[in-house]
Parts: C-alpha cells; structure tokens; sequence
C-alpha cells in the first residue's frame, strides 16, 4: 500500500508538482518571515552588544523604550556631573542619542533615504563608549559632522565637503571630518545617521543642556550590579539606570517587539496562503479520490481493509505535506533576501548579515505544512474508506453527486455564521486589539470555510449568469462548458473558493484603503482651512518654518501644527496637538460639540481643548481639570475649555497651546506648517513667495496646495497598497495552481467524452474553447464570490470605524477590474489543459477504459 | 475432472432474496435462490439482463448483503461478519476477476499479482507464484506497467491475482466481456487450467455462451430465480439451453 501511494505520486507528476505548489508557497512565506525577522533581530543584537562593550551602566531617561513614536526623552545633563563623583566609576559620559535632523549636501539634496525614514543624530561620546568606527574621524569641536558611510556614499559627500544640517532650528553648515560605520554597516537598520558634538545635537534638537543617556565604565573590581547601586543612590529616581546587560536586554527586546509587528503582519499572509493551499489540495483530493473509485472497491474486494484505504491516500498526502514543507522551507530561505527586497523598496530598510535559520523556522514550516496537508485531506480519505467494494464491479466509475442533506448544509451555514458573528464579536465587543484582531481573523477564515462549503448551491445560478454572455458568442462550446461546471458543483464550487480567498482579501484591502482615502481627504478638507501645507514625509518639521512664512508679504497667517505625546496617571497615552490660539481659527476649522473659535482664541497655557469620546469616556467636560504627565514623569495640569470631533485624526485627543506642548512636553518637531493667503494675495503669489522662502533656508521641503498635499497622501498610502496586493498575489497564484489542476484532471476523466466530441466533428478550437469555457465561469465565480466577501469584510469592519469619521466608498473600478482579472486567471489557467484536451486522440479516446 | 456430490461445500446459498426499494417500487432482484457450490467445481452463472444472477454474485461474495436468506463460504455464515472481518475473508477466502480487469495502474504485472498478499502481510509462496506465472505465460512481462500490456494479457494478470493466494473460491464477472476471442479463448483455458490442475473452485457470471461451455456445471438464472441447474453442454448446446429460458 505505501508503494502505491509513493508510484501514484511519482507517476501523476502534474498533478503532485501542482498539488504540492500550493504547499510550498504558503509555506514558503511563513519561513521566509521567520528567516527574515530571525536575520534582522540577531543583527541587530550583535550591534547592540558590541556597541555597548565598555558600558558598565547606562543612565536613561525614566520613560524611554516605551514607545517609539514619542518626543525623545530627555533628562537635564547636570545628572552626568552627578554620576562622575560616584565612587567605582571609570568614566562618564553624557549623550544625546536619536534626534532627528536633515542632513543637505550643496546641491541641496537630502542625504540619507528620500522615502520617509528619519536621519537620526547622535552626539559623539568619549572613544572607549563610540559605537561607531570612522573614516577620517569623529567630529572634536562644534560645526563638525561625521556621517553614515552609506548615506555619505549615495549622496557623494566625502570627508572634506560641506554639508548643511537643518534640525527643528536654523539650517547651518558643518564640515565632514569622517564617515561612521556601525558595526560594519554603513547604516543603522538602512537608516542614515549623523555624528554631531553633544552641544550640536542639543541645538539641532532643541534640547540645550539635556541628555538621553549616560554611558558609564567601572574601574576594575566593581561589578556592573554593584555600580548601578551606586550610581542610582547619587541620582535619584528622576532617571534609570541599567546596567549594560539590563540595558542591551532591554534594546534588543525593545527591537523584539518593533520587529514582532512586521513578523505576525507577514505571517498573517502566510497562513492565508496556506488556507488558499488547504482548499487546493482538498479540491484534489477529493477528485482525484473520485477518480479512483473504482480502484477502491477493487482494492477492497481482493481484501484491503478501510484502514489500509486510508493509510494510502492519507501517506499521499504525507508525503506532499513533508515534501511541499521541505521544499517551502528551501523556497523560504530563499525568499527571504527578496522580502528584504520589498519592504527596502518602500522605505523599511534592514540590516543585512547571513541569514538566521532558527530550528523553530525549521520546525514551524515542516510541522504547518505537512499538518495543513494532512487536515485537507482527511475528509477525500475517509471518503475513499467509504467507498463499497461492490464499486469495482459498476461500470462508470465517478458515481453521482449526491444532494446534501439538510443537516449537512445547517452545518455549512452555521460555519459561516459563526465566522460573521466572531468577526462582530471582534470588532463591537471593545476587547483589545490583539484579541479583537485574532477574532476577526478566526471568524474570517470561518466565513471563508463556510461560504467554500455552501457554494456548491450557488454553482447552478452563478454558472448561468456568468454563462450567459458567454454563450451569446461561444455557441455549442460555451454550452457544453456550463454544462460542464454544473456537472459536479462541489468541484467547481471547491475550485472558485480558493480563488475567492485571495480576491476577498484584495477587494477588502482595496475597499478599505479607498475608504481611509476619501475619509482622509474629507475630513482634512473640512479641518484645514490653510491654501498651503508645508510637510515633511520623515516627520521632521521644522518649527522655523511658519514664523518665516508669516513674515512673507502675500502671506495672511502661517502656523504650526506640533504633535506630542503625554501620559496619563494610569500611564495610558495620550495624543497631543498644539496650535497658536491667536492663529488656528485662520489656517483650521474645528468641528465643536461644547466649544468655539473664540474658546479656542482665548486658550491659556493652562488649557485644553478635548475629543468628545475622548472626553466623554473620561468623565471629563468644560470646566473640569485633569493632569498628563510629560516623558520627564513631570504632571501638567490643564483645564477643560471645550470639546469637538475629529474625523479626520489631526487633532489627538488632546488640543493644547503650541507653546504648552513644546516646552511641558519636550515635542520640538511640528507635523506641518499650515499657510493661508493674505487678503487680496494670489495662490500663484503665494506659491512663488513660499518656494522662494523654503529653497533658501529649508532646501528638502516645498510648498503644497491643500489639495496637492491630500494627492499626495492619499497616493503614499498607495504604496502599501501594493506590497499588500504582492503578499496577497501569492494567495491567489496558487488558486490558479489549484483551477489548472481541476481542469486537468476532469480533462483526463471525460478523455472518452473529448474523443466523442471529436469524433462527431468538434473542431480542437471549440474543444480548447469548452476547456477555457469552465476556466473562466470557475475562475469568474471566484472573484464573484470574493468580491461580495470583500464588500461584506468592508461594511463589518468599516462599522465601528465611522465613529473615528470612517466613510466606506466603495472602489467600483477596482472591484470590476477584480473580476475581469478573474476571467483573465481563468484563461491563463486554461491554457495548458486546452492544449492538453484538444490533442485528446479521437480513437484512443473511444477505445479509452 | 467432473462435479462429485460428495465433496463438501464451499459456497452454499440457502434462499436468497435481495429486494431493492420499498412498497410498490420495490423490485425484487433475487426471489429465493438456494444453490450450493461443491469445491472443486467450475461453474457458469447465466441469465438475460436483470436475471438476478450479477446480485447473486455480489452476495454470494459478501459484496452485498441479502434482504433475507443466509451464505456460508468455507463453513462461514457471512451474515456474522462485521466489515473488517468480510474483509480478512475476501483477502484470505476469496479471489476476483473483472470484466474490467482493475488493475492497479501503477504497480506492475507481479506487484498487482502479489496485491492480495502485500495487503495480508504475508509472504508469496515462491514455487507457487513462479508456477502461477507459467501458467499465465506472462513471464518476459512481469515488470510490464498494466497500460503497457493487452487486454488479455491484463485479465491473465488479473486471474493470476486472483489464485495468487489459494483462495478457497474465485468468483469471475463477465471475465471475458472486454476481450477479443483469442484473448478469450485464453482467459477462459487458464480458469479451466485452475479447476483441472489445482482444484480450484471458480463461479463465473457471464452471458457469453461460448464462455459458459468452458465450465462443468451451468446455473441458469430468470427473474430472480434459478430455472436450470445442469452440467454444462459446449457453446451450441448452452446457445440452445438458454434459447429455452
């Protein structure tokens, strides 16, 4: 029995290396992932360790490595004079690490990445605590700077040049005195970085006399534990101090769980290939058990037990499960670079080492795959168990498909809504997002499964309709192709469903993204006011720009619009935005619900402005007061002066004054300068003023009308769109896999029938036509079914997103373009079995048994 | 070699009925059949389409179970068996041959001979099989894949397969259905060769009455009953015999 699960895969070539396709591909991004982020994690590690070789103890700000995308915590350099006087210590030395400034060569090109990712600065620390090695030097005195070797490189800066640095101040020159690697690396996680002084980068930062961190040596004798009790009792609890194993732990699992996104993102697609891939190899299965009924029952008449049955097809599966693993593992591996490749093309770039195959990588793709292969094809093998061995005496061996019984579709349906109702459970129930968004998954592989079990009734109706137009031009050979379809609905219907994955997904994203962008351009249209958006993609803005702006003749009034973060006392965050009272009701127009323009005119240092459910969710209302602490643990105390919505997300939760927010909570950068024409300027005015301004003194930015700069944001959302749709594209290839398979397996079963149709004169076009005829209503029900999945997908989750001004707009290009794809994969996947059933021999076909 | 009553029973059928559907649909595909098969005998089961006789095979077999009535095959009343234990009795009891031969297509000649007793687990009787093997003359074709074979030569593998393990009785449907009449001819003189040299009870079901004449013994089936049970005459005298059915 082993031999003849082993022959029958050595002898069906086509149909194992499809079948075991949908295997490898799944498979393949799963380990890919696990390769990738292993690589980039252990990179990183090896960074951190060596970087922090001769720190005993680092002394940080309280609150840092809590999140990533607050202002930089700081902590007054006078704690650096503090920390030399402990006894035990060696050295001491005060830095300011990861600010963020732009770095413009004399062309007035930014050097470093153009896509958004930050240029970080770090100030140059004694040699025994540098991190970096150095072409040419480190820079010694104030005006001088050493750059990231590859950012230098790309921009054709070498030592000697002139560059000009532009931090949340005035843009001035500095001289290159060397070009840093890290690590070997000629970059920081594909980021640029710059070395400045530590004076330098506190006035780059804005963060004169602070420091982030402390890195401190011990004199020989004294144990890091020892020196960390020392340093702490001279410092106070205004700042933490780790020792450097504590501190390197802390960074590579801060990293950990930076990276852990990008892992379980990636992962999701995998595991969404490998269900495509689970139908697939069911779909085969269960035909090609079909197939050998007769084989069965033979087998069963000359003595073979179900058991033995069983073991046969469940080794084929076995063995296209370990074997598809293997090979996805292998796949995997080398799909790893390309990934790399991928996110590096949007920005995302990663430090490259040898590649980390973990033994879990090893373990996880051999184990899913193989398991996934063996779930999908159980219910083919108890099937084939089932079969009688008075089966082998019938003539005619596929048997009839029988009509379901009630029950059975009770069942199908009560998966499918079960998927609906954990999808709503997970989006209405206000659970956390992890366990919200694990619901909404389970529930949508439930759907996927149910809809995939109910769609054989759905074969007859959608073949028709999608027949029809086919008919009007195909004649008899469109005929005999619905007919075809109809034939075993549960065959088509299997085939559709995996393509309908795939397309659901694609339609949902689609529809979702389009959402976000109509949302986004509404809601900014209504909240902005301003005829111009001064913007930076890497997020750093500097402040300088709406006071220069403002003193341009055309221009009425130019303000900042600053961002921030602050916690409250149950340490939650806080999203915080500062505007110029004097100034916003020109450049914005808030939507209130208890509150006005003129509220907002008079708003004190000590005031805030609220979002409604933000406020409401609080207990807090106009006149009440409440405390945010800032990254210095230090609380502000503001006072409630009125509520508003904010569809559009640009206000935070909380409105402040542009001031409070810039020195209560440290946040130098500002999102944008938002300009608005003076009376009687023109836009051109405007225009040729504001570009005359930013070439001079900020040369990376330009000017962007309001509508301009929506374009713009919309289409940068695009760019995610399409690693989306690349990720998603493997789902639907292997779909193609699993119609091309169908196809040529029912191609094989009416071989007598093809011979016929030949035989009484069907031309091999009309016999290529019927083939292609079934691909495309298989195909085409896919992208029907997916379509109204992804519609369905969009509405559910778009539901609880309205409250946050989410509109659902429906892409009606898209979602038609996604069904003439689907007509177009039927074609392509045609194609091979056409050729295949037109070359079928008329007289060998009727001999054929 | 000629029937002796008094051999003992390897197949005995004792008032067979086999009903399918219910009420007024129901048809009745055997109507009390009692028959016995001596070992050792060779026997052809006639009738015209719809006779019963291909349900009387499926039962007398353990393929199909009776509405009522009772089979014992080798001293074992079949209506006892539970399914795994009809299947040791068909792996260990009794051999096959089809109309459609049923080979497995990728296992070749000698793997599909050998089947019966690869899914056993036991080990082939070498001289047996090496004899079995000349006697099919399939010798410089063991190694053949079945699609590479003819159809006679096919059903002389499956015939081989079907004494490989020395069942007690073969039952043969239609053996000869898909062949020419030279293959035929040399099926139907292997099944002979196995009654006559190794004793082997055989049952074969068929409507060909030149096939029929090969047997000793002719049971002629009519409405789900049996209406003639008599040594079987040559082609012309079975031709004449079934003409009065």
């Amino acid at each position: 029995m082993n031999r003849l699960a082993l022959r029958g895969l050595r002898e069906r070539k086509a149909r194992t290396a499809f079948t075991l396709l949908a295997v490898v591909l799944g498979v393949a991004l799963i380990a890919g992932t696990f390769v990738l982020t292993d690589t980039i994690s252990k990179s990183f590690d090896k960074l951190i360790a060596t970087s922090g070789e001769n720190v005993d103890v680092r002394v940080v700000a309280p609150d840092t490595g809590d999140d990533f995308d607050s202002a930089t915590a700081t902590f007054p350099a006078s704690v650096a004079e503090r920390v030399e006087q402990v006894d035990g210590v060696a050295a001491a030395d005060g830095a300011y690490r990861e600010g963020f400034v732009t770095v413009i060569d004399e062309a007035g090109e930014r050097v470093g990445p153009t896509t958004g990712a930050p240029n970080i600065a770090f100030s140059a620390v004694e040699e025994r605590f540098d991190p970096y090695e150095y072409e040419g030097r480190a820079p010694a005195a104030d005006g001088e700077v050493a750059l990231s070797e590859k950012a230098a490189q790309d921009a054709g800066v070498s030592v000697g040049d002139e560059v000009r640095i532009q931090g949340v101040g005035e843009i001035e020159p500095y001289e290159v005195v060397g070009l840093a690697t890290f690590g070997g690396a000629g970059s920081v996680g594909g980021a640029a970085f710059t070395v400045l002084t530590l004076p330098d980068v506190q006035k780059v930062t804005g963060d004169a006399g602070k420091l982030t961190e402390i890195d401190v040596q011990a004199e020989p004798g004294v144990s890091q534990a020892e020196l960390k009790r020392r340093v702490s009792a001279a410092v106070g609890t205004n700042v933490a101090v780790r020792t450097g194993e504590e501190d390197q732990a802390q960074q590579s699992q801060d990293l950990d769980e930076i990276l852990s996104f990008l892992t379980i993102g990636l992962l999701v697609f995998g595991l969404i290939a490998l269900l495509v891939g689970a139908f697939v190899i069911f779909n085969t299965f269960t035909i090609t058990v079909a197939q050998r009924t007769r084989e069965f029952g033979m087998l069963r008449t000359i003595g073979a037990s179900r058991r033995q049955i069983l073991r046969a097809v469940v080794l084929e599966a076995l063995l296209i499960g370990a074997i598809g693993s293997v090979l996805g593992l292998l796949a995997g591996i080398g799909l790893a670079p390309l990934l790399y490749a991928l996110f590096g093309a949007i920005g995302f770039d990663f430090p490259s080492t040898a590649l980390v195959i973990a033994a879990r990588t090893i373990v996880v793709a051999i184990l899913l795959g193989t398991v996934v292969t063996l779930l999908s094809s159980l219910v083919p093998a108890i099937r084939a168990t089932r079969v009688s061995p008075i089966e082998a005496l019938r003539e005619g061996a596929v048997g009839t498909p029988k009509r379901k019984r009630r029950w059975v579709l009770a069942f199908e349906a009560g998966v499918a809504g079960l998927g609906v109702a954990l999808m709503l459970v997970g989006l209405f129930a206000g659970l956390d997002s992890s366990p919200a968004l694990t619901l909404l998954g389970i529930g949508a592989v439930l759907v996927f499964i149910g809809v995939g079990l109910l769609s054989p009734l759905l074969v007859g109706p959608l073949a028709s309709l999608i027949g029809r137009p086919l008919k009007a031009t195909g004649g008899v050979a469109a005929k005999i192709a619905t007919g075809n379809a109809v034939r075993t609905p549960s065959r088509t219907a299997g085939t559709a469903a995996a393509l309908m994955i795939g397309i659901a997904l694609v339609a949902f994203v689609a529809i979702f993204v389009n959402g976000f962008k109509a949302s986004f351009s509404g809601a900014f249209e209504e909240a902005v006011t301003a005829d111009f958006v001064v913007f930076d993609n890497s997020g750093l803005m500097p402040e300088a720009v709406a006071p220069a702006a403002a003193a341009l003749p055309s221009v009425g009034t130019a303000a900042n619009l600053r961002v921030g973060s602050g916690k409250l006392a149950s340490g939650a965050d806080v999203a915080l935005a500062g505007l110029d009272p004097k100034l916003a009701p020109d450049v914005v127009k808030i939507d209130w619900v208890d509150g006005s323009d003129e509220a907002l005119a008079a708003l004190g240092p000590q005031d805030a402005m609220l979002k409604d459910d933000w406020a409401e969710e609080r207990k807090l209302e106009v006149g009440s007061a409440f405390e945010i602490r800032n990254a210095e643990r230090r609380p502000v105390r503001l006072t409630v002066r009125g509520t508003y919505e904010d569809r559009g997300q640009l206000f935070g939760d909380v409105v402040i004054q542009d001031r409070t927010l810039r020195e209560q909570f440290n946040s130098k950068a500002v999102l944008a300068a938002l300009v608005a024409a003076g009376p009687g300027s023109s836009e051109g005015e405007v225009r040729s003023e504001l570009a005359g301004l930013l070439d001079r003194r900020f040369p990376t930015l330009d000017p962007q009308t309001r509508e301009e700069f929506i374009d713009s944001q919309v289409g940068s959302v695009n760019q995610i769109l399409y690693v989306f749709y690349a990720l998603l594209a493997l789902s639907v290839i292997i779909a193609l896999f699993g119609i091309v398979n169908t196809l040529a397996l029912s191609v094989y079963e009416r071989t007598r029938e093809l011979g016929l149709l030949r035989a009484v004169g069907t031309s091999r076009r009309q016999i290529r036509r019927i083939v292609r005829g079934e691909a495309i209503i298989t195909a085409v029900m896919g992208a029907v079914l997916g379509v109204a999945i992804g519609v369905l997908f969009g509405i559910l989750v778009s539901r609880p997103l309205e409250s946050e001004g989410f509109v659902l707009a429906l892409p009606f290009v898209t979602l038609g373009v996604l069904l003439v794809l689907g007509a177009l994969a039927g074609v392509l996947a045609a194609i091979a079995p056409a050729r295949r059933a037109s070359r079928v021999d008329v007289l060998q076909a009727l001999t054929y048994q | 070699m000629s029937v002796t009553t008094t051999s003992p029973l390897i197949v005995s059928a004792l008032d067979l009925r086999r009903t399918y559907g219910e009420g007024d649909a129901a048809v009745h595909a055997l109507a009390g059949v009692s028959v016995d098969f001596p070992t050792g005998g060779y026997t052809a089961v006639m009738g015209p389409s719809g006779s019963g006789k291909s349900t009387l095979m499926h039962l007398l077999a353990g393929l199909d179970r009776p509405t009522s009535g009772t089979v014992a095959v080798d001293g074992i009343e079949l209506s006892a068996l539970d399914d795994s234990e009809l299947t040791r009795l068909r792996r260990d009891r009794l051999g096959f041959v089809f109309q459609a031969f049923n080979l497995v297509p990728v296992l070749n000649a000698e793997e599909n001979i050998l089947l019966p007793l690869t899914l056993a687990d036991r080990e082939p009787d070498r001289d047996w099989y090496d004899e079995l093997i000349r006697t099919v003359d399939l010798g410089d074709r063991r190694t053949h894949r079945p699609s590479e074979l003819s159809g006679g030569q096919q059903q002389r593998v499956a015939v081989a397969r079907a004494l490989v393990h020395k069942p007690a009785v073969v039952f043969a449907d239609e053996p000869t259905g898909n062949l020419d009449s030279t293959s035929s001819a040399e099926v139907l003189s292997l099944l002979r060769r196995a009654a006559d040299d190794y004793g082997q009870t055989i049952v074969m079901v068929t409507h060909d009455p030149n096939a029929a004449s090969y047997a000793d013994r002719l049971v002629v089936l009519a409405d789900g009953r049996v209406v003639r049970d008599e040594p079987a005459g040559d082609a012309e005298a079975v031709l004449e015999l079934m003409k009065t059915v």
